[in-house]
């Protein structure tokens, strides 16, 4: 059984002008051991996605269908107090921009103890001493466990907040955006640590990303989404030498590489559509250099090709 | 610089927005009353409010001839609440007017032109904010003497430093926005730039200010002629409050104390809820938040 | 290393208010000798002054020197402590001002307290409830609240409570000649006191309601409550650990701005409960004519007023960590 089990996801947003269908029929799921990313142009609704993992959907939103199993447990149906128990402990998550996501009038050391004597049953001294563990483990330095978060670097806080998520040692670790913003070295050094952290601690990580290099180095599978829906699902390996959907061929072609041939950078045409009212069949199609009548009509099924899932009428 | 047809389209679509709020509405009914008492006031069963009567006619209870009674000595309540009207819309008016247009003026160019100037500036408004307002207010009444144009200069002086640093820091953050830079990269002249770019910007919340200013205004002279630094050429309700709290018989006379607190509330009130009324509605969001 | 930043913080807030003082100092000498009009006539109206009395008075207050002579005289006058002398009650400014001043003290510790408290209270409610009913309510009355003048909440109360129902007394600090001792007397003074700290909580109750409320609801669209909401806290301990203590920083500062206001309402409240403070003493000095008083009042007033917002400065100072230890990375 996998750990996470997300069945067609349905969260709309209900504003005057319709339902933003935000994510729309979503499906995926994560294994132990795994980590999942999960790629889209912003707005494509993977942040939606995520966060109704936590049910952190406020309204106007709300998560109108699917089912999200967690551990056995449907986290939709759950009560707030079981969710409550479950956020930090079972599902943790880094959020995108650090820069205002830590209180800036409490010490750092607070901020990890803080969660740490919530879930847990141990002592004060145990948990500061934990907390110095954590940020030994993110390669911040114990010493700065007093220290306040405008006392840190862009850098500094993201691996803080690493700290604070982790510190309970949830069994699936989501992180949205952790390096984005950040100068590329900064990126380096951060992604370096996620992957010790997958090594060390074995954890399971959803990954979020609009870029499609950072995917390349962290994850095993990824998820290709489109204006709410999924469009490809794949190991990351064989979504980079081989893109099947005309989206993420186009995802693909257009970022550029350090290595290997000079190619011309092609961008695809058009833009994203506006989720009130989306188009009809499949959503990408008014963009999709290979569009066929049928792609306007009827939304694609998945289909297998090559070992990907992918929802395109080309496949047969 | 913008065509006017577009500026009066955006005057009417904010007022349009504007009474939908209800604050906005019941502010602008309250004045809409008071300011028909101000402009009609000999044709509302009034006298001349100073005009004193014989000792038979002091301190009468409200009657067909006098609608709210008598004071101690025997002045008409009613007359004296309506021409009262007209002090309290004057001294609002001019003050606020004044303390806006100095108040825009050095926050403008204190914002604008930056530097040692807007140093300068800053400080002496800085200063003026410290200083209590009452207290200060009180001093210069009583030094400068009793007169409306004297009451006005007070609340205008004291008022105007909150103004400056509203109008300053709306300034600052339109001067950083790209238009600005726009204009200027192709030759737009200071003082073209402070009218044409800024201005226009500015001008909203100069009138949410200006509204605001009223109340302030109207708080002060009632404040200041309630202890006795009113003009005894005038009748206004803080000087009626004045007499009454004076006169010893404040416990027995209803009809004469609370005509005069209920309308300098109700006034106060009525700005009140419509400066805050238009300065919510000018807050970007506005409409998604209503759902309109 | 977590003191240096706070020193400089503190060095530059003990200059700032020095010089703010010095300013009033110079401020309330030119407003009271550069008015229009004869000081030394306004003194004495009083036609039965001679022309050699006045000559003498305006030689003792150093009137017959140039400006500069005068403000000189003022100044030392000041360091001795001399606020000059009431024309009304005929002895130091100084002692007629001190007398008083416990009165005031004890209405505005008990009025402020309460006003604080609760106002922090409802406003923290309102900004957390944003958006509903129980938020436009509160709003609605702490606006109408707020906007009340305090002398007219103060007559609007004494009709009620006083005169229609003689629930409360009608003014003063106690009952006169009764002759109360100990608890008893204790008790009589806070029965008077209720009504006007009553007036000027009501009015300061909706400003900090109002205050506490936007600082609030700024606060709980920051992401650090969402992270906090992440780690799975309870809702009470985002709130009480994370939102409030974020919220109060704002209504720190402006708590010292709006100390001007509080000295307004005192000076209302006291004049229509005939409460025997400072406040009282300006009706009365202004009723009186008495220029010597209003200009030691004026200065005191001022004076209170940079100390109690360098005070509040501190405060800040300290329960703002960016301040406390100062940044670096």
């Amino acid at each position: 059984m996998a750990l996470l089990d997300v069945e067609n996801l349905k969260v709309y947003y209900f504003t005057r002008e319709g339902a933003v269908k935000a994510a729309d029929d979503v499906s995926f799921s994560v294994d132990k051991d795994e980590t999942l990313g999960l790629i889209g142009e912003s707005g494509c609704g993977k942040t939606t996605a995520v966060f109704a993992l936590l049910r952190f959907v406020t309204p106007p939103g709300r998560i109108v269908g699917g089912k999200i199993v967690f551990e056995g447990n449907d986290i939709i149906t759950m009560s707030d107090e079981e969710m409550r128990h479950l956020r930090g402990k079972g599902i943790s998550m880094v959020f995108q921009g650090a820069q205002s996501a830590l209180n800036p009038v409490m010490t750092i050391g607070r901020q990890i103890t803080e969660g740490i004597l919530e879930h847990e049953d141990v002592s004060k001294e145990e948990a500061w001493e934990r907390a110095r563990k954590q940020l030994e483990l993110v390669g911040i330095g114990s010493d700065r466990i007093k220290n306040y978060p405008h006392e840190f670097s862009g850098g500094m806080k993201q691996r803080a907040m690493i700290a604070i998520a982790t510190a309970c040692n949830p069994r699936l670790l989501i992180l949205d955006e952790p390096v984005t913003g950040l100068d590329v070295i900064v990126q380096r050094q951060l992604l370096t640590l996620i992957n010790n952290l997958r090594a060390e601690l074995r954890l399971p990580i959803i990954f979020i990303t609009h870029d499609l290099s950072v995917i390349a180095e962290t994850c095993d599978k990824v998820v290709v989404m489109y204006a709410g829906k999924i469009v490809e699902q794949a190991s990351a390996v064989s979504l980079y030498e081989n893109p099947v959907h005309p989206y993420s061929q186009g995802l693909i072609r257009s970022y550029p590489s350090a290595k290997g041939k000079r190619k011309e950078l092609k961008s695809i045409p058009g833009a994203p559509p506006r989720l009130v009212n989306p188009p009809r069949g499949c959503r990408f199609h008014p963009r999709c250099p290979y569009a066929m009548d049928i792609c306007g009509e009827e939304e694609p099924a998945f289909r297998e090709k090559d070992g990907h899932l992918v929802a395109c009428h080309l496949i047969k | 610089m913008p065509e006017l047809p577009g500026r009066l389209e955006k005057l009417k679509d904010f007022l349009q927005l504007l009474f939908t709020n209800k604050m906005a509405v019941a502010g602008v009914s309250i004045f809409a009353v008071f300011s028909i008492m101000a402009i009609f006031a000999p044709f509302l069963h009034t006298v001349d409010p100073k005009a004193t009567g014989e000792v038979g006619s002091i301190l009468l209870s409200p009657s067909w001839q006098f609608w709210l009674g008598t004071d101690d000595l025997g002045r008409d309540i009613w007359s004296q609440i309506v021409y009262g009207t007209r002090v309290s819309f004057t001294i609002g008016f001019v003050a606020a007017g004044i303390t806006v247009s100095f108040g825009t003026l050095t926050g403008m160019i204190a914002g604008f032109y930056g530097g040692r100037l807007e140093e300068v500036i800053m400080r002496i408004v800085d200063f003026f904010m410290m200083l209590p307002a009452l207290p200060l207010m009180i001093v210069l009444a009583a030094i400068l003497g009793p007169s409306i144009w004297n009451i006005v200069f007070v609340v205008s002086i004291v008022s105007w430093p909150t103004t400056a640093r509203v109008i300053r820091s709306q300034v600052l953050s339109v001067k950083e926005r790209a238009f600005v830079e726009a204009s200027r990269c192709i030759g737009a002249s200071d003082s073209l730039l402070m009218v044409g770019e800024i201005l226009p910007n500015v001008i909203p919340l100069m009138f949410a200010e200006a509204v605001l200013m009223v109340t302030e205004a109207i708080y002060a002279e009632s404040v200041l002629a309630f202890l006795g630094l009113g003009d005894p050429t005038t009748v206004s309700w803080g000087m009626m409050l004045h007499f009454v709290f004076e006169s010893g018989v404040m416990a027995r006379v209803p009809n004469w104390v609370m005509p005069p607190v209920a309308s300098i509330c109700a006034l106060i009130l009525a700005f009140t809820f419509l400066g805050t009324a238009i300065s919510d509605v000018l807050k970007p969001g506005y409409r998604e938040i209503k759902g309109l | 290393m977590a003191l240096k930043g706070f020193a400089s913080f503190a060095i530059k807030k003990v200059i700032a208010a020095s010089i703010t003082v010095l300013a009033i100092i110079v401020a309330n000498f030119a407003i009271f000798r550069l008015a229009p009009g004869d000081p030394i006539r306004m003194m004495f109206r009083d036609p039965r002054v001679s022309a050699e009395q006045m000559a003498l008075m305006r030689e003792k207050f150093g009137l017959d020197e140039p400006l500069w002579g005068q403000f000189v005289c003022y100044i030392r006058q000041l360091a001795r402590g001399d606020l000059g002398i009431s024309f009304w009650q005929k002895r130091p400014v100084l002692d007629v001002i001190a007398e008083r001043i416990p009165q005031t003290l004890l209405l505005m510790l008990v009025a402020l307290s309460l006003a604080v408290i609760i106002g922090i209270i409802l406003g923290a409610i309102a900004g957390w409830r944003s958006g509903t009913k129980i938020d436009s309510t509160i709003l609605t009355i702490s606006l109408t609240m707020y906007s009340i003048p305090t002398f007219c909440l103060g007559i609007i109360l004494l009709l009620i409570f006083a005169f229609t129902f003689s629930i409360f007394p009608l003014g003063g600090i106690t009952t006169p000649a009764s002759g109360l001792t100990g608890f008893a007397y204790w008790r009589d003074v806070s029965w008077h006191l209720f009504l006007p700290a009553g007036s000027i909580v009501i009015w300061y109750v909706g400003e900090y309601i109002l205050l506490t409320r936007s600082s609030m609801v700024d606060v709980l669209g920051q992401d650090y409550i969402v992270t906090a909401r992440a780690k799975g806290l309870k809702e009470s301990t985002i709130l009480r650990r994370h939102a409030l203590r974020n919220a109060l920083l704002p209504v720190t500062t402006i708590t010292g701005i709006n100390l001007a206001f509080v000295a307004a309402g005192v000076i209302e409240a006291e004049t229509v409960f005939s409460w025997p403070g400072i406040g009282r003493l300006w009706y009365d000095a202004v009723m009186k004519r008495d220029y010597p008083v209003l200009q030691g009042l004026f200065l005191m007033f001022a004076i209170m007023l940079v100390v109690a917002n360098f005070s509040i400065d501190m405060l800040y100072g300290y329960i703002d960590p960016r301040i406390k230890v100062g940044e670096s990375a």
